[in-house]
């Protein structure tokens, strides 16, 4: 039994032309169950890429990532589908919300593709929008949806919650808002939190710290007395 | 540099664009084509008649001598006169055809036109034949024929092939539903070839007034002039041969100008949209162009030129390609019923129209694409346009709504929020729809003419026609020998409110050889005193059950008025019906004109007296060959409706598809398989398709009655429709619309969700 995640010598190329660009370079790392991760780095370092193969939405060049023991590099079409629907929750820069649902309605979705959800009403309580449950995307503020958004991550019971730079699109104090909420959901539900951002000054608050620099792990640190997200020196 | 712009974008945009220019070439082509078709039939017949002086008025009489001819000359709008004789006449040729045998007095009116042979000169020794009977009997120039006429058998050899003017729509008389070359045909024989010592009963005189118009004037002028000495005079609204082809040019320009409309217009909804999403996506660009300080009216220049070059280029193609394509698969059946010595297609003005609209539609469209993208500031412009909001609706307010599940109530909501979208998805299978039905539809109802008038109205097996001489004693002969009933028609005139229509009178002795229905298809007996009247002929005088009417036989001067006891409906042989007892009442006595035979009849022995027989499936096989030429139009108008449905639907289905793609790459994102995607849209697909088609179901309905409505007033057809039918473009629509749908569903699988959610743009 070894580590939630194990990422193995994995490289990822993207043919943009004739030119083939190289996104990762041979990475390795292990992300322990229950952790609150941050992957830390400038634009075009292959912090997305990590987290988009680690989500299922793509597949990597050569290397393999090694899921509860299951190695998902082989896995097809219908395989990743089944992967990314019952143990990955997203959490987007834009939220990405369906607009012609309510707030209720998209969390609600999740009923259609996961078998044991919790319970939509008390998800979308525990993220503080009981009362908006009924409006549309484009009548909640930028940080009202990017809270249905992590409801809607969330509500799956996932094993593994990604987050692609979730305060990008927000204001420093919402920011700060949407990342304590994460926080809290792991260690209150013990779900494995993987977050990308630029911003440094999140790495006090993680339990493990992965530095990436031009396609490659430049340095990993494990965090033994994690910070609260409010008490983070933005 | 904008051009280069325009150039790329088209090229980025290649669906979007070629399928505006498949449009835009369609809606040309099927109009001038279709257009093309019968106008050019028109122009040539009205250059054959006008340069081959064809009469705008007959005479017919027994004898019309010289002073006769001056007696007409005299009269006020009269241009140019020539007597005639036409007479029938007998060959040795093998099958006894008929040969309607003209002699003129001097080639000015009514000329033959010669195909073959020498030109055809009165002085020169000599028949000219009729080609399409010459190569029906295997006659060639230079051989010899043997006529008898007038008691006299004589050998003539056939000097040149002719057509006629006269002969366009070749048969003997309006009971003949298709020409029969090798039962009948024409020909001129001059003078010189005749003994000088025969006297020839010029027994018609043709008569061209100055224009078309004043030949009412000189035909009611003549009846006066002329009481008692003519049987008949015909206009050319009478003519057996004139009154067919303008007939088919009637019923072809009904086609060729509704089908075009509803083509246009869909194609033009389409391009609308299209255009609309194609500005809408370029609006950022349009942001970019305004700060950099082009002028409004640049930029809209810009965006308005994508709509005319697309339009223009198509439009072009469509009226060149249009006039070559069509009206040569059309021509092809034509040729086979009329004889005209060129065909070819013609353009009219109405045709450089539909170019312009073309370009029109697509440059409009464009402009107000535009114009709304260009009303906000160039700030604002930068930016994307916000997500339309999800609204609630009032359905929500219902129980149904919680229980409906994610994928009603997602498809719901998007129907909802994009409605224009959502319309013209279910216009497109509404157009499809429409003009499918119609197509097969008009299939349906003129092939149930056939039925109709075959199987349910005359019930004969067989039609005896009669010699005009036939004896008492060949009557009995066949009443004993034939099981039938004896059938009386002639051609009548009938006065009633103002109007008066030439039409068929039928008298029928006892028997049950024709069945009449009224127009709920019931039944209907003949009364034994007054007469009953055809429903379409009834409609046409604006007469009801009970009002009074005048009619008189062609030639004779009697008017009778008769009351109108029955209303019956038939697809053809529109006029009077009455019985034989009613006839007599009126002073009158049956003269059969055929028998009706109930069971097959082969020409027997001993039976003299006959003119031809005609069995039933004859019949049926003749009205069925005419009907070729419409199924001709029908397969091009279900071809291009299939075309038009399919460019349509995959067209707003790649604008719906790229407008969601976010959506639907976040739905992948959350684990939904591809299949359950595809199945969220396909739903969707399912009821507009089915909204589409409820709407085009009357629309098909509707257009073939309005077809049907500018048919010839002799032809009463009802529009009708099999389940069959019904059914059958139901599922092509629906196979249409599923197989779009499939295409499309496909690319769920391509969506990159990586660079689909990344971003706004």
């Amino acid at each position: 039994m070894g580590a939630l995640i194990q990422f193995k010598n994995v490289t990822k190329e993207y043919a943009a032309g004739e030119v083939k660009i190289r996104a990762l370079d041979e990475v390795s790392f292990e992300i322990e169950k229950g952790e609150f991760v941050v992957i830390l780095g400038p634009s075009g370092a292959g912090k997305s890429t990590v987290l988009n193969l680690l989500g299922g939405m793509d597949t990597v060049t050569k290397g393999s990532i090694i899921i509860d023991d299951v190695d998902i590099t082989g896995f097809n079409d219908d395989k990743l589908t089944a992967y990314r629907r019952n143990d990955v929750g997203f959490v987007f820069q834009f939220y990405n919300l369906i607009p012609t649902l309510t707030a209720y309605e998209n969390v609600a979705l999740i009923q259609e593709v996961v078998k044991n959800p919790l319970d939509v009403r008390s998800t979308l309580a525990s993220v503080g929008l009981e009362n908006r449950m009924h409006q549309f995307p484009t009548q909640l503020s930028g940080g009202e949806q990017q809270r249905v958004s992590i409801a809607r991550a969330v509500c799956k019971n996932p094993k593994l919650l990604l987050c692609d730079e979730p305060t990008g699109a927000l204001d420093s104090e919402t920011g700060i808002l949407i990342l304590s909420l994460l926080q809290k959901m792991s260690r209150e539900h013990g779900h494995t939190v993987v977050i990308v951002t630029h911003n440094a000054a999140l790495a006090p608050a993680a339990d493990r710290v992965i530095k990436m620099r031009s396609g490659k792990v430049s340095e990993q640190v494990r965090n033994p007395a994690p910070v609260r997200m409010e008490e983070v020196n933005w | 540099m904008l051009f280069k712009k325009m150039l790329r974008d088209m090229k980025i945009n290649r669906t979007q664009f070629i399928s505006i220019f498949i449009m835009a070439i369609l809606s040309v082509l099927v109009l001038t084509g279709l257009h093309a078709e019968w106008y050019g039939m028109k122009v040539e017949s009205d250059r054959y008649y006008a340069e081959n002086r064809l009469p705008t008025l007959w005479m017919m009489g027994r004898n019309y001598s010289p002073e006769d001819v001056k007696r007409v000359e005299g009269l006020d709008k009269v241009q140019a006169t020539s007597r005639r004789l036409t007479v029938d006449v007998e060959t040795t040729l093998p099958n006894q055809p008929v040969l309607r045998l003209n002699v003129v007095e001097e080639n000015t009116l009514s000329k033959p036109h010669v195909v073959d042979g020498d030109a055809f000169d009165i002085h020169q020794q000599g028949i000219w034949l009729d080609h399409t009977f010459a190569d029906a009997q295997g006659l060639k120039v230079g051989d010899v024929l043997t006529i008898k006429a007038m008691g006299l058998e004589s050998q003539q050899t056939i000097r040149g092939l002719i057509m006629h003017p006269e002969y366009v729509y070749n048969v003997k008389d309006e009971s003949e539903l298709l020409p029969h070359p090798e039962s009948f045909g024409f020909a001129y024989l001059s003078r010189e070839s005749l003994p000088q010592s025969l006297p020839l009963p010029f027994n018609q005189i043709l008569i061209l007034t100055e224009s078309e118009k004043d030949s009412e004037a000189v035909k009611s002028e003549l009846e006066r002039l002329f009481t008692g000495n003519y049987t008949a005079i015909l206009s050319r609204e009478d003519h057996v041969s004139v009154a067919m082809m303008d007939n088919e040019i009637e019923q072809n320009k009904a086609v060729g100008e509704v089908f075009p409309v509803i083509f246009f217009l869909i194609a033009a909804l389409a391009m609308l949209t299209t255009m609309t999403r194609m500005i809408a996506s370029q609006r950022t660009q349009i942001g970019v162009l305004k700060a950099l300080g082009y002028s409004k009216r640049k930029i809209l220049f810009h965006y308005v030129s994508y709509g005319l070059w697309i339009g223009l280029a198509g439009g072009l193609i469509g009226l060149v390609a249009g006039p070559l394509i069509i009206p040569p698969i059309l021509f092809t059946m034509q040729k086979s019923l009329y004889i005209l010595p060129n065909w070819y297609a013609a353009l009219s003005p109405v045709d450089g129209i539909s170019v312009v609209l073309a370009v029109l539609c697509c440059g409009a469209s464009c402009y107000f694409a535009c114009r709304r993208e260009l009303t906000e500031v160039p700030a604002a412009a930068l930016r994307p346009r916000p997500p339309r909001a999800g609204r609630h609706t009032w359905l929500e307010k219902s129980a149904f709504w919680q229980r409906m599940g994610f994928n009603r109530q997602w498809n719901i909501r998007d129907i909802l929020r994009s409605k224009l979208r959502s319309i013209m998805a279910a216009v497109g299978v509404t157009g499809s729809m429409t003009l499918l039905l119609c197509a097969f539809g008009l299939r349906d109802t003129v092939s149930g003419v056939s039925s109709r008038m075959y199987g349910e109205l005359h019930t004969y097996e067989s039609r005896i026609h009669l010699q005009e001489d036939i004896s008492q004693d060949a009557l009995k002969a066949i009443e004993e020998r034939v099981e039938g009933q004896w059938i009386q028609e002639s051609a009548i005139e009938i006065a009633a409110n103002g109007k008066e229509k030439t039409a068929t009178l039928t008298v029928l002795g006892e028997g049950t050889g024709i069945v009449y229905k009224d127009e709920k298809n019931r039944v209907v007996e003949l009364p034994p005193k007054g007469i009953g009247l055809s429903y379409k002929m009834a409609q046409v005088l604006g007469i009801k059950m009970g009002d009074t009417l005048k009619w008189r036989i062609i030639g004779q001067e009697e008017w009778i008025t008769s009351e109108v006891h029955t209303l019956y409906r038939t697809p053809m042989g529109q006029g009077i019906t009455m019985t034989e007892e009613a006839y007599k009442d009126l002073g009158k006595t049956l003269v059969p004109t055929a028998r009706l035979a109930y069971k097959a009849f082969d020409q027997e022995d001993g039976l003299t007296g006959i003119k031809n027989v005609r069995a039933k499936d004859d019949l049926i096989r003749s009205f069925n060959t005419m009907l070729e030429s419409i199924q001709m139009m029908i397969f091009i108008l279900i071809l291009a409706a299939v075309i038009l449905g399919v460019v349509v639907l995959y067209n707003l289905g790649v604008l719906s598809f790229t407008e969601r793609v976010r959506e639907l790459a976040t739905l992948k994102v959350l684990g939904f398989f591809s299949r359950e995607i595809r199945s969220l849209l396909r739903k969707q697909n399912i009821w507009l398709t089915c909204l589409g088609i409820l709407l085009g179901i009357p629309g098909g309905y509707g257009i073939i009655d309005f077809i049907l409505s500018t048919m010839s007033e002799s032809i009463d057809m009802q529009t009708k429709v099999t389940w069959l039918t019904l059914v059958l473009c139901i599922l092509i629509t629906f196979v249409l619309s599923a197989g779009v749908n499939f295409m499309l569903s496909r690319r769920i699988k391509t969506i990159d969700m990586v660079s689909s959610l990344k971003a706004v743009e």
